[in-house]
Parts: structure tokens; C-alpha cells; sequence
């Protein structure tokens, strides 16, 4: 009899704390998807350089995904084609972070994986207009860097300086 | 008091009251001072501006990519240069800027005919000694694999010297065929070929 006691009180402010509490409200995940085409200069870095040129044409199709708890704060993936002067296919995983109404920071990690593979860091920035409710031009920079991958010369670090521009929707 | 007096002070009052009345009441008003408010002119459309923008800026980007490609100092890439492996043609690999046939070094190194395997075998095979092995080897691999069997061939007399010590580059040219340079030798009737096979690449 005795040992029910502290059993019923526990459940009571158990209940009482349930009650008392807010209702909780799930985090909603914002979606949202984009398309831009890149293409800049790029150039290796071999005994003290090797010259630069055009970089390929690159298109990237993206998905990001934000909690509205902390929208600012991004995980973003994307398939990235290069269309010429020779084709790859690739892909790419970015963490952005959102610093100034549309203007949007991020890094990650890129790579292409046929028909060489190569490997590499990407930084940069983006600056969404809007343009309607749910759509937006894109346009920013960014600088990748490739260190490993069959598709290296040896002994070669290849960096690209890249103007990106295109569309994004949310969802 | 006499009528005379009363009127024209009646007459005096009207015109001052009806600007009063008109002012009170909106139907009285001059239709024109409700329309006259100043309206803040339109902005333009955002999305016009935003294209603008964007047009701008990537116009600007691709300026400064050009500038940078053809600025002072810059060694631009001809059209037939490389960066990358894939831009050379499959079994191609660029070196330093420029297609040309893969070089695995080690491989091709150790089969080179007429080169360090056969100073290599030579000497293996003469002296016994497997520190022979290595001046054989020199810069190809197939000298080393030489070396390596090399020391249990001690049993023959041949008493050749040739310390040829072909290295690097050399080592590696288009005679590359492997089998002739180790196998040669280990026929070559020293006594060592057994032990030469094995080092045959």
C-alpha cells in the first residue's frame, strides 16, 4: 500500500507537467530545388603552374532542405554534368548558411566520378532575387579545388574560378 | 428699426458662411481637390530589377574570368593543351600539358631490352652476389627483379663486367617487351636461368 503512493504521485505530476506543457509542434522541413549553369576559368598548379583556360561548362541540379526552426542553416546535394569541351559526371554535397537576407554562404565537398574520377573542395556564395512567390534567380561565384582522383595529372592541384547563375524553387 | 438696416448686414454675412459649408461637407466640395492628392510613383516591377541585376552580374563575372584569362602573366591554356586526364584520348594521360602515352615506370622500366637488364642479369649471374642486383636495376624495375634471383645464380664463372647503369627515362623507352631482357638472360647459359626466371617480370 505504502509503495503505491510515490507510484500515484509521480504519475500525477507526470500528467500535470504533460498538461501544463505547450503543445509541441513538429519541425517542418523546407524543400527546396534548383538548376544554374557554371562555367569560368580554371588552371593547374604543377612545379609552380601549369597556365589556365576555360573552364568546362558545368550544369547542377540541386536539392536543399532547411528545418524552419533554423532556416538559415542548409544541407544542400547536387548532380553536376560538364557538357564540354568533354563530359563528367559528378556530384556534390554543400552546407550553406544564409547571412544576409537572400545572400547565402556555403562549402562542401565536390567530386566527378566518370569517366575519371576526381575529388575536391568547393566554397563559394549565392545571392537569390527573387522573382515570383516560389522562384528565384541565382547568381554567385564559387572556387573549387580538385587534390585526388584518377583524372589528375600527377603531382597536379586544379582549381576553378566559376560564375554560377539559375533558378530555384521552394517548395 | 427700419428694414434697410437689416438687410444689407444679412447680405454681408452670406459669403462668408458658404466657404465654411463647403468645406464641412464632401458633397459641397470641388471634385478636383479630392483627386489632386499626389500619388508616390510605381516602382518598378521586381522582377525586372532582378533580371537586371543578375544580367549585370553575370556580365561582370564573365568579364573578370576573361580579364583574368588573358591577363599579364598568364600562361592560357591553347586549345590543345590539358588539364585533366580526360582530355586526352583513352590510353593517353597528360603530362605536363600535353598528351602523351602513360608511363608506369616501374613496369615498362623492368622490360626494357638492351638496358639495365642486361648489366643486371650479367652480373647477377656472374658474381653471385646480390648487391649486383641493384647497379643492374639501375633506373628500371626490371633490373631489380634481375637482382633479386640473381644471388643464386652465383654458380656460373661467367666473368662479365659491364656496369652499364642505365637509369631513369632511358630505362623506360619503347623496347619495353619485358621477356627479352630477363628471359634473354636467363637462357644466356650461365647457369642462372632458373633462378633468372623467376625474376623474369
Amino acid at each position: 500500500m505504502n509503495a503505491r503512493i510515490p507510484c500515484l504521485a509521480a504519475s500525477f505530476v507526470a500528467l500535470a507537467i504533460g498538461l501544463a506543457a505547450p503543445p509541441a509542434r513538429a519541425q517542418r522541413l523546407l524543400l527546396a530545388a534548383d538548376v544554374d549553369a557554371a562555367s569560368g576559368v580554371e588552371g593547374g598548379t604543377y612545379l609552380g603552374g601549369v597556365g589556365i583556360r576555360r573552364a568546362r561548362t558545368t550544369l547542377r541540379f540541386g536539392v536543399d532542405g532547411s528545418i524552419d526552426e533554423t532556416p538559415e542553416n542548409i544541407v544542400a546535394a547536387a548532380l553536376l554534368i560538364e557538357l564540354e569541351p568533354h563530359a563528367s559526371l559528378g556530384a556534390e554535397v554543400r552546407l550553406m548558411r544564409n547571412v544576409w537576407k537572400g545572400l547565402t554562404l556555403e562549402i562542401g565537398a565536390t567530386g566527378y566520378l566518370a569517366p575519371a574520377t576526381l575529388f575536391g573542395a568547393t566554397v563559394g556564395a549565392t545571392y537569390r532575387i527573387p522573382l515570383f512567390s516560389t522562384f528565384s534567380f541565382t547568381i554567385g561565384p564559387a572556387l573549387n579545388g580538385y587534390f585526388i582522383g584518377s583524372d589528375l595529372p600527377s603531382g597536379t592541384i586544379l582549381w576553378q574560378g566559376l560564375v554560377r547563375g539559375g533558378l530555384r524553387v521552394t517548395f | 428699426m427700419s428694414p434697410s438696416d437689416i438687410l444689407p448686414k444679412t447680405a454681408a454675412l452670406t459669403p462668408l458662411q458658404a466657404p465654411d459649408l463647403g468645406a464641412r461637407s464632401p458633397s459641397l466640395r470641388p471634385r478636383r481637390v479630392l483627386t489632386a492628392s499626389p500619388r508616390p510613383p510605381r516602382p518598378a516591377p521586381r522582377s525586372a530589377r532582378a533580371l537586371l541585376l543578375a544580367i549585370a552580374a553575370f556580365s561582370g563575372g564573365v568579364f573578370v574570368s576573361g580579364a583574368l584569362a588573358v591577363g599579364p602573366g598568364c600562361n592560357v591554356l591553347t586549345d590543345s593543351a590539358c588539364l585533366r586526364n580526360s582530355d586526352c584520348a583513352s590510353g593517353l594521360a597528360c603530362v605536363a600539358n600535353v598528351c602523351a602515352i602513360a608511363s608506369d615506370a616501374g613496369t615498362d622500366d623492368a622490360s626494357d631490352a638492351g638496358d639495365g637488364d642486361l648489366d643486371g642479369g650479367t652480373d647477377d649471374a656472374s658474381d653471385g652476389d646480390s648487391g649486383d642486383s641493384g647497379g643492374g636495376g639501375g633506373g628500371g624495375g626490371g633490373g631489380g627483379g634481375g637482382g633479386g634471383t640473381g644471388g643464386t645464380g652465383g654458380t656460373t664463372t661467367t666473368t662479365t663486367t659491364t656496369t652499364t647503369t642505365t637509369t631513369g627515362a632511358g630505362a623506360s623507352g619503347a623496347g619495353a617487351s619485358g621477356a627479352g631482357a630477363s628471359g634473354a638472360f636467363g637462357g644466356s647459359g650461365s647457369g642462372a636461368s632458373g633462378d633468372f626466371g623467376g625474376s623474369a617480370p
